[in-house]
């Protein structure tokens, strides 16, 4: 329905619109062709007073608003939490909320009128189009980006949180929550029969039930010190002696929050959950406990206190839980890192001290190693063991020392295998007698790789120069690390090699395209992450580390403190950290996945990002290329 | 042919085009006051005239834009001047701006009031004093294409207040003072196209509150008018 009346119209209509858009930046500074495109796209809506024209619980927001008259508040997402930030009033040409347009998701919080307003939109489809055609306004666009490389952690935590949302949790009902049958017998079971079948079976409590099922009492192990063991009870008596009968239960349609309320209301810690009459099993602290989040230290505690190797097993499956949830809490990628690593470095120690008492190390001064990832508090999730040991044989020969040693490395290196840290593939590992070496041993070893005799060999040792202490005398290590120091600063050729390794991988930057990726297999349209992503900035913070005789081995803080040496200005070593993490953080979400595979945990599609990814993405590597120029121009390759 | 034209009355002649454009218009579907308010499409119309007296004026143009669930949609306006046999008087031209060489080379009465037909689609058209803006343009249709649109007419003259109550003594409240209370700004007033898109935005307000207040279908709206212009008789 195209006539000249039309076309008149919507060009007369279009000018209106322009006239006012031509009043509000960034319109006024829009290019004519633009600005003429956007008038001729919008329609004009009206919301009433107390309208929420934009809510988080929406999907990405339909158009973009341009306020024409009235008034739209938002309050600033966190405010609600007791945060100071004042609710923020938009009035006439305004617009609305682009940064959720330009990451297409919801938006943070609500943008109610506040008074009858009109609003102009832009349809969200035509909003890329509107972007492709106007630097001006893409520069606006982009002005939101320094915010939101903040702003992105908290995308990443609404994302997180509204799959692993814990109130979605606790609204499970307690039915689902049951994995296995109760534990019960009547009431007229001995005591000691009772408690043998409670330890046979690992539970922590005893239900007494009726022939029909009905719950009549409950022992938990708690109840038995005071009740049987320190009352010195006759075990021979019946256990309706000593339980608590009557115990409070609830049905099985009840929530888990129900249960945690009546946890925290009551003080106990078993629930008997009943189908009608019957008990049908139990839900204890611990079982909700586990559908919140698990904290740190809840882990750690549950680390120190094994005595197994199968207790760490599930504190490593919690460890990586507590990932999980950590990033969906929008944890930095420096934090998170950092908290995993420490986690790690505690159930290592743990697993050494367990296996530890295994083998007679007596005499023996040694020290356990980290490379790589670890050795620079880097972990991610999916992390292959890469370690050593270094020692003071003392009056032994180190030989001697070694065969003492080794079995013990073997040990732990298996047993940290089933706590999900796969062998190394390239038997870079403790119990390679290759590298349980002593500290004479380990200089030497570092002084060959420095002379380099071999290039490909130190090439393919770069990962040893991020050693650092894990467990057992860091003395040693330390003194390593300080030999190693010196030979480092000394060794120009030796830093031109690395220079040159640190250069061998190029940011993926396309000159036509945003990105460079994979151009077929089944990679196909992928960047990986690991190789040409973070492995530019750790191989470039590894040299210039070495190089100034910076002992630490953390990517960040190597190119914090050579930086500082380097006079490089403290903005520019931000930026470059914060691209790294930005990496590190794509790194990480793409290992949560559920289809990660060892394969692909590392690769990210960036089609498949939201804008804003894709850009802090583009940004990032040209924080690496700039980091790459600075070794390419100090070493004149 | 003028003894044909005498047997069926003074029935216009149109081309073949006009004939299968009225033709097609007739063919639409009329808009039943059951429809829902959400989704249904109304046509807000003003129209520029060469004096105020609906029975000898004459139609200059006509203006209007399109409502559809509430929304303006900015795209699709409609503006429309009817060639007219001589230029309106001066003082007429100063108060709409369309001067006398626009006038005299405007379109062809009848395709332009086919092509408001197309337009309009016998959705509801509203305008404020829409029963002026109604009698001239079926007046003119009528000469010019022998019928009038088959739309329902809504004036939001009686709407607006029906849904917001003006102080009880006060006489009405004229277009410029609606406008006023919502703060919707006119561009260009006594221009058609314009006055229509600030009545569509003061449609948009009163049909937010029509729909608040449970309005739901046309003919909720028509049974509001007619409320409202029974209230102002009696008063």
């Amino acid at each position: 329905m195209s006539s000249p009346a039309n076309d008149s119209a919507a060009a007369a209509l279009a000018a209106t619109t322009l006239k006012f858009l031509r009043q509000y930046p960034p319109f006024e500074q829009m290019e004519e062709q633009a600005a003429q495109f956007l008038a001729a796209s919008l329609d004009l809506c009206y919301f009433p007073k107390g309208t929420v024209i934009l809510a988080p619980d929406q999907s990405t927001p339909p158009a973009l608003h341009i306020i024409q008259r009235g008034t739209v508040q938002v309050v600033p997402f966190g405010a609600e939490h007791g945060g100071d930030a004042e609710p923020l009033s938009l009035g006439p040409g305004e617009s609305f909320s682009v940064s959720a347009l330009l990451e297409q998701r919801a938006v943070m919080a609500p943008y109610t009128a506040t008074a009858d307003t009109f609003c102009y939109e832009l349809a969200a489809e035509k909003f890329p189009e509107l972007l492709n055609r106007s630097p001006v306004f893409r520069e606006f666009a982009t002005r939101y980006l320094a915010s939101m490389l903040r702003e992105s952690r908290r995308l990443i935590k609404l994302n997180f949180t509204s799959t692993t949302g814990e109130q979605q949790a606790m609204s499970r009902t307690l039915r689902s929550l049951i994995t296995r049958a109760p534990v019960t017998c009547p009431p007229e079971r001995p005591i000691g029969e009772a408690l043998r079948s409670m330890q046979e079976s690992k539970v922590g409590s005893m239900l007494i039930a009726g022939s029909d099922g009905r719950p009549l009492g409950i022992l938990t192990r708690h109840d038995v010190l005071d009740r049987v063991a320190l009352a010195q009870h006759d075990l021979t008596r019946p256990i309706s002696d000593v339980m608590t009968p009557d115990p409070l239960t609830l049905p099985a349609e009840d929530s888990a929050y129900d249960a945690a309320l009546l946890i925290a209301d009551r003080g106990i810690r078993h629930i008997p959950v009943c189908d009608g009459n019957r008990v049908i099993g139990v839900v204890t602290e611990r079982d909700l406990f586990a559908l919140q989040r698990i904290s740190v230290r809840a882990i750690n505690r549950t680390i120190s206190a094994a005595q197994t190797i199968d207790e760490l097993c599930s504190a490593a499956k919690d460890i990586h839980k507590l990932a999980r949830s950590m990033l969906g809490q929008g944890v930095a990628a420096e934090q998170l890192t950092l908290i995993i690593s420490t986690l790690n470095d505690a159930l290592v120690r743990q697993v050494l001290t367990i296996e530890g008492e295994e083998f007679d190390l007596d005499g023996l001064r040694w020290c356990w190693l980290a490379f790589g990832s670890e050795g620079r508090y880097e972990q991610t999730i999916s992390t292959d063991q890469d370690n050593g040991l270094i020692f003071d044989a003392g009056d032994e020969q180190p030989d001697a020392a070694r065969e003492r040693l080794i079995p013990f490395a073997l040990a732990v290196n298996r047993a940290l295998d089933r706590c999900g840290f796969p062998l190394c593939q390239g038997n870079i590992m403790g119990s390679n007698p290759q590298w349980c070496l002593s500290l004479a041993e380990w200089r030497r070893q570092f002084e060959s790789w420095i002379a380099n005799t071999n290039p490909q060999a130190l090439l393919n040792a770069v990962i040893f120069f991020d050693f650092r202490a894990v467990h057992g005398e860091e003395a040693l290590a330390r003194k390593l690390r300080s030999d190693l120091s010196q030979l480092a600063q000394d060794g120009k050729q030796f830093q031109r090699q690395l220079a040159g390794y640190a250069l061998e991988s190029r940011p993926p930057l396309g000159i036509i395209s945003d990105f460079v990726t994979e151009s077929d297999g089944k990679f196909r349209g992928t960047i990986d992450l690991k190789k040409n992503g973070a492995r530019l900035f750790t191989d470039a913070a590894r040299l210039l580390a070495l190089a100034t005789g910076v002992a630490h081995t953390n990517t960040a803080e190597r190119l914090r403190q050579a930086g500082a040496s380097l006079q490089i200005p403290d903005k520019e070593i931000e930026s470059i950290t914060e691209a790294f993490f930005f990496l590190q953080t794509l790194r990480l979400r793409s290992q949560m996945e559920p289809e990660a595979t060892a394969e692909n945990a590392n690769r990210v599609d960036p089609a498949q990002l939201n804008e804003v990814d894709r850009r802090i993405l583009k940004e990032s590597f040209r924080q690496a290329r700039k980091l790459q120029s600075r070794v390419a121009l100090d070493y004149q390759l | 042919m003028s003894w044909l034209r005498r047997l069926f009355g003074h029935k216009p002649e149109l081309n073949a085009a006009q004939t299968a454009a009225l033709a097609a218009y007739r063919e639409l579907p009329e808009i039943a006051d059951t429809v829902p308010l959400a989704g249904l499409r109304f046509v807000v119309a003003d129209v520029e005239t060469t004096g105020l007296n609906p029975m000898s004026d004459k139609l200059i143009s006509i203006g209007a834009v399109m409502v559809e669930n509430g929304i303006i949609r900015l795209g699709s306006g409609f503006q429309t001047v009817l060639r007219q046999p001589r230029a309106s008087a001066s003082a007429n031209i100063l108060i709409h701006g369309i001067d006398g060489t626009t006038q005299c080379t405007g379109t062809d009465p009848a395709t332009a009031l086919l092509e408001f037909f197309a337009y309009s689609a016998k959705a509801p058209i509203v305008g404020f004093h829409s029963g002026f803006d109604r009698v001239m343009i079926e007046r003119a249709a009528n000469t010019a294409l022998g019928c009038t649109p088959s739309s329902t007419w809504l004036d939001l003259d009686y709407l607006a207040p029906a849904l917001f109550a003006p102080p009880k003594t006060a006489a009405p409240l004229g277009l410029d003072q609606w406008l006023q209370r919502f703060g919707i700004e006119n561009q260009a007033r006594h221009n058609a196209l314009a006055d229509a898109l600030a009545t569509a935005q003061l449609l948009q307000v009163v049909l937010a509150q029509a729909t608040a207040g449970g309005a739901s279908t046309l003919a909720d709206l028509t049974r509001l008018e007619q409320d409202q212009r029974w209230l102002r008789q009696i008063a």
